[in-house]
């Protein structure tokens, strides 16, 4: 290097013991004691019980999980949960996609009347919306009466007993949580670029394919792995519009209180854990990677 | 600025009873993981002396700044205010005055509360925080805002606010990083005599990063030249102009005319006769050893046009580019070896004809005129 | 080019159309509620046979909505309270602060929010037996603060994230120790998130079943837990009238949240 000499003749000194330079912001993990004990008596701790107990029960071992396996009831549920999830999150993906793409290049009054339409509902509380729900689809609900009313059908749907109005409303009540992360993804989406690309010469179809589709890949990951999570892990509407179709959180919650099986309860618990949270892992790593994403929950 | 006023400041400077903190940089260097954004470096800011620090985006000056203000941690060396180093002091500890880029003014209180808040922290009693508050409003001249907020002032007067606040607790040592940089040109040079004027009244020592080298030298006793995270050269205005070290510090600060350098003829005390990569034979003065791989510099003012006949160095030349700036013509010249540009400038006068594109012309300059600089 | 010039309008006007089917979807549920809770007729028919204000009367004079909803704001209040604290002091130290693994202490704070409420309801309930809490405030209160904890992180970090950490720097030059630093220049410039995160823990609060189910008694029923009762007793349209009743609350809840937000970001421009 340079050494620099000045007029006033400074010669620099003999190394001094090195002392610590003072950091910003170096003491604030004490600030995490209190969060983190929090967390950690009355998340961490049950969360590990329920695991543990899950080996417990009159066979200690995988006896649960045995039992899960090869009982076709539970299994059956297992399986139905898991298939719902899937159509679930599909559904409300394909309903979403145009929404929150329209909401994006909306201004003004119609944007405000739109975003309310979806923010509504997503503060409303599950068991109200199920309600709803139920004042609509059941037998002699507002859409038999419709559809009987208009000649259409002769016979009321039962929508309520096989599933299909279960699925209905997990859909409607799954819309605002796919719809607001596309939305903040494709807000960030740059209008220049389709221009660009249409200059190009591609036609609105590439142009969507290649260009806007990958740039909102982001959110749709994001959408979809949060309406999946919520939809596993289902209780109210499934229990109120199942009929006799259950999902494994409505089985949780019948095993536990009113057959007082723990064990079992605990071992179903643990599967929905394991998934969720893997899929929750899965999604961060994800978001890391791509850099800069946002946690999970940083989407209202 | 004009000359009545830069005696008034000198003035103002010699009275000042307070005296600014001497500053000791002693091998402090900064390292984020494999990028070094600080090598080791050593200088002496001193009491009083108002200490510019220049160079490129991204050199290293404001790492320099904060680890003085105490928020960039050093990897290594020490900074000693007044003999103490202050390495291992926080920064509210350490007692210096921080003027920001962007301000940094409190949106969510008023002026005088923003103004007051360094005499709040320091249990200042109520009475004596308010003459204060209206002292310094008074010198920065926002005697009737203190009741606003800052995002309702103009750029200007938020800027003056952020050194009312950095100085009403008189701080030996005043750290600036860009003040200037959000201000438009006008301004900026009003500012800049303010900012001065400011200083000398109080007296502080000043350490004041920009990347503009006109700011610098107008207003600094001192400046340094970063370079990629490395001290260049620090000097006065005038040295650093006339006497550069590196040719980057010739070409940052002012224009120049740089001619590598193939081999060194002769050397005889300062005088050295060097033959230029293009082939050109040259006399030239040199501060030091004449190295292999250094530079001739030559200032587009020192070169002379036409009758170059007593100078030194004189070559023949065509006129390739003719440019009128308000004040000066600047003109490019190949010289005969094809291969050189020479940049010359000349005072611009009713009775000096300009010289045509493609005109044949004599250049010269003296030997003490070019000067012999070392480095890439 | 020239041969689809033709379809470029009918797909936006589709898109459109679609837009406004799902919007429709959206808001059904909540909408087809408000006229039955002023129906003159105890089942639930559609369009009502007629109006008045029976159920409003029920719901208003209801011993059991009143507690249950005097129990939503006891467990509300207190949990929302110590949810902010400890969401904010949790923000700070992830977004401000240097410490290792700040990815995942975040990933963590944010779990119970993400996984499933049953697995937690399951896993607290014999805990709370354990420390003899269950069907008390204390068991409740605590189960809604851990899952309302990331909504007040979740705020309060993207506050922080809002402005440059230059103010606080600031701050420190001019003198202020770290809890001055915080009280006059941090805590401000995140009050509005600090509100809205208290705001969506309260509600939140206020709309949890799950864990009521299992932590409450019939003495700290919430509101939630009663209506899920009633849903699966009898329905009559007095649930629609506490439902509109209760809408309306959150909703004028929420609008305020709306508006502090809106109100700082038009009085702050962000620092570069
Ligand atoms: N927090 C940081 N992390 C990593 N590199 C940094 C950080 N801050 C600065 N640098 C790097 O250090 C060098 C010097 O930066 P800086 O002091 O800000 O330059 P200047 O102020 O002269 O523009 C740059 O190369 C920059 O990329
Ligand atoms: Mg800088």
């Amino acid at each position: 290097m340079t050494q620099v000499v000045n007029e006033a003749g400074f010669v620099p000194g003999a190394a001094r013991a090195w002392r610590k330079p003072w950091r910003p912001g170096r003491g604030n993990g004490f600030l995490l004691i209190a969060p983190l004990t929090l967390l950690c008596a009355l998340f961490v701790v049950p969360l590990a019980l329920v695991v543990v107990r899950s080996f417990s029960g009159p066979q200690p071992g995988l006896a649960q999980y045995i039992e899960i396996v090869s009982n076709p009831s539970t299994a059956w549920v297992v399986l139905y949960t898991f298939w719902t999830a899937l159509l679930v999150t599909a559904a409300t993906l394909l309903l979403s996609y145009p929404v929150a793409f329209t909401i994006s290049r909306a201004k003004g009054r119609l944007l405000t009347v739109c975003l309310a339409m979806v923010l509504i509902p997503f503060w409303t509380s599950t068991v109200i919306r199920t309600y709803g729900w139920i004042v609509i689809l059941q037998r002699r609900g507002i859409l038999n009466d419709i559809l009987v009313g208009s000649g259409l059908i002769d016979q009321p749907l039962r929508l309520m007993n096989d599933g299909s109005g279960m699925q209905i409303a997990m859909i409607h009540i799954m819309l605002p949580f796919m719809i607001l992360p596309l939305l903040s993804a494709m807000r960030g989406i740059d209008a220049n670029l389709m221009r660009a690309a249409s200059v190009l010469g591609a036609n609105p179809l590439r142009q969507f394919v290649h260009v806007y589709l990958p740039m909102s890949l982001p959110g749709v990951s994001a959408g979809c792995v949060l309406v999946f999570i919520s939809s596993l892990g289902f209780y109210i509407t499934p229990a109120l519009l199942g009929g006799q179709r259950t999902m494994i959180a409505v089985l949780i919650e019948q095993q536990a209180s009113r057959l007082l099986n723990w064990p079992l309860a605990s071992a179903l618990a643990t599967i929905l854990l394991v998934l969720t949270s893997a899929l929750f892992i899965i999604y961060e790593r994800l978001m890391a990677r791509l850099g800069g994403g946002k946690p999970v929950g940083e989407v209202q | 600025m004009n000359q009545h006023l830069m005696a008034d400041i000198k003035r103002t400077a010699a009275s000042a009873d307070k005296i600014g903190a001497i500053v000791e940089f002693d091998q402090v260097a900064k390292s984020y993981g494999a990028v070094c954004a600080l090598q080791p470096t050593t200088f002496q800011v001193g009491a009083g002396e108002f200490f510019a620090v220049i160079g490129p985006s991204g050199s290293g000056k404001s790492t320099l700044l904060g680890i003085v203000a105490g928020f960039v941690p050093p990897t290594a060396g020490a900074i000693r205010v007044n003999g103490t180093d202050v390495v291992s002091l926080a920064p509210y500890k350490r007692n210096f005055g921080m003027v920001f880029q962007n301000y940094a003014l409190f949106p969510h209180m008023t002026v005088a509360e923003n103004i007051a808040f360094p005499l709040r922290m320091r249990g200042v009693s109520k009475a004596d925080t308010a003459e204060r508050v209206r002292r310094m409003l008074g010198m920065v001249r926002l005697a009737n805002y203190g009741e606003r907020r800052p995002m309702e002032l103009s750029g200007g007067q938020q800027q003056r606010v952020a050194l009312a606040r950095a100085a009403v607790y008189d701080p030996l040592l005043l750290l600036m990083d860009e003040p200037l940089g959000a201000l438009d040109k006008n301004l900026r040079e009003e500012m800049q005599e303010e900012i001065k004027k400011f200083q000398a009244a109080l007296g502080a020592t000043v350490i004041y990063v920009t990347h503009d080298q006109h700011e610098a030298a107008f207003m600094a006793d001192r400046i340094a030249i970063m370079r990629n995270g490395r001290l260049e050269q620090a000097a006065a205005p005038r040295e650093l102009y006339e006497r550069p070290l590196t040719p980057f510090v010739a070409s940052f600060l002012g224009e120049a005319t740089l001619l590598p350098v193939k081999e060194i003829l002769s050397q005889k005390g300062e005088e050295v006769v060097v033959k230029t990569d293009s082939g050109l034979k040259i006399c030239a003065t040199v501060r030091s050893i004449a190295q292999a791989g250094s530079s001739i510099c030559i200032r587009p003012e020192n070169v002379v046009l036409g009758a170059a006949s007593k100078c030194a160095n004189s070559f023949s030349g065509v006129i390739e580019e003719v440019l009128y700036t308000t004040g000066s013509i600047r003109y490019r010249v190949r010289l005969a070896d094809t291969q050189t540009l020479l940049t010359a400038r000349i005072p611009s006068h009713p009775d000096i004809a300009l010289l045509a594109h493609g005109e044949r012309v004599e250049v010269g300059w003296r030997r003490q005129d070019a000067l012999l600089v070392s480095g890439d | 080019m020239r041969a689809t010039a033709g379809t470029w309008p009918v797909a936006r006007w589709g898109v459109l159309g679609f837009t406004a089917i799902v919007l429709v979807y959206l808001v059904i549920p909540t909408l087809v509620i408000m006229p039955l809770s002023f129906s003159s007729e105890s089942f639930l028919r559609f369009p009502p046979p007629g109006f008045s204000m029976r159920w409003y009367e029920a719901f208003a004079g209801s011993a059991d909505y009143r507690a249950a909803i005097l129990n939503s704001i006891k467990i509300g209040v207190p949990a929302a309270s110590l949810a902010t604290v400890l969401g904010t002091l949790a923000a700070l130290a992830v977004v401000r602060g240097k410490l290792p693994g700040r990815r995942l202490v975040g990933a963590l704070i944010i779990a119970p929010l993400v996984l499933p409420q049953i697995i937690l309801a399951i896993g607290l309930f014999p805990v709370m037996i354990r420390l003899g809490l269950i069907g008390t405030y204390p068991a409740i209160l605590l189960g809604h603060t851990v899952v309302c904890m990331p909504l007040v992180f979740i705020t309060v970090s993207s506050s922080l994230r809002s402005y440059a950490p230059t103010f606080e720097l600031a701050a420190m030059t001019l003198g202020a120790n770290p809890w001055n630093t915080f009280r006059f220049v941090t805590l401000p410039m995140i009050k509005p998130g600090v509100i809205v995160g208290f705001i969506f823990a309260f509600t939140f609060s206020f709309d949890e079943l799950i864990l009521a189910m299992f932590l409450t008694s019939p003495a700290t029923r919430t509101v939630p837990r009663l209506l899920w009762e009633q849903l699966n007793f009898q329905m009559t349209p007095v649930i629609a009238a506490a439902t509109v009743v209760l809408l309306v609350l959150t909703m004028g809840l929420l609008l305020v949240a709306a508006l502090t937000e809106r109100h700082t970001r038009a009085g702050r421009r962000t620092e570069g």
